[in-house]
């Protein structure tokens, strides 16, 4: 075996392995979802924003391309959220939701 | 001490599975010797006992980020004049302005491709490596 054969081979086995924590990755995702909607605090807003950031950067890398894109859409949205408690609105938790269906759908 | 030729990256990332295809990329492919820190702290705490020949940060971590760990790095004498190279998923012409203006020998955009990163980091340091 070639040594460019052998690195393929690394990156088949990496690429393998990062595409079976992606159901545990997203569900993470969705669980922070479900805990912001009954109780919006702070610290769970930051937690759902770094694992979508999270989510987005290594899905492009692994070549999830539609994942990553969806991911940025929501990312993009999270970092304009307001860091106060009372700007949380209805209209904000449907758009959130339509956004983390797509990213659930695009996997 | 200083080498000649590009050997010791100090690599923080906090993301594992983005450092785990670099490992890949820069130790198979580019044959380079690597400290892996998953946070700012991290690497400010192993800089100096590792004496790396290049620092490659991700720009946007949790805690501190690659510019706030960049900034505590360089206020360590020995790496005062160390090349770094960031990585970022956004790049605009300003913001790679605002990094030269730090000594950032260059920027990576991500995702990267792992057949190419270790050229490109070599690339960057021989550039700055000449401008010393």
């Amino acid at each position: 075996m070639s040594e460019n054969d052998n690195i393929q081979d690394k990156l088949l086995a990496l690429h393998a392995a990062y595409t079976k924590t992606l159901p545990d990755k997203i569900g993470h995702i969705e669980s922070l979802w479900q805990t912001l909607q009954s109780n919006w605090e702070q610290n769970v807003l930051d937690d759902f924003h770094r694992e979508v950031h999270s989510l987005c950067g290594s899905s492009a890398l692994y070549g999830y391309h539609l994942l990553s894109a969806a991911a940025r859409e929501l990312e993009i949205y999270l970092k304009d959220i307001p860091n106060n408690k009372t700007a949380h609105t209805a209209e904000m938790d449907k758009h959130i939701s339509q956004l983390l269906e797509k990213l659930v759908t695009a996997r | 001490m200083e080498h000649t030729q590009l050997k010791k990256i100090l690599y923080v990332e906090d993301e594992s599975d983005i450092r785990a295809v670099a490992q890949i990329a820069l130790e198979d492919i580019g044959g380079f010797i690597v400290k892996y820190c998953s946070r700012g702290e991290e690497a400010i705490m192993s800089a100096e006992e590792f004496q790396p020949d290049l620092l490659l940060l991700d720009v946007m971590m949790p805690g501190m980020d690659g510019m706030t760990t960049l900034q505590k790095l360089r206020e360590i004498p020995a790496l005062k004049n160390t090349p770094a190279v960031f990585m970022t998923a956004k790049i605009q012409a300003h913001e790679i302005e605002g990094y030269r203006e730090f000594g950032v020998a260059g920027v990576i955009e991500k995702p990267f491709d792992p057949m190419l990163l270790a050229g490109t980091v070599k690339k960057y340091w021989q550039v700055a490596y000449e401008r010393k």
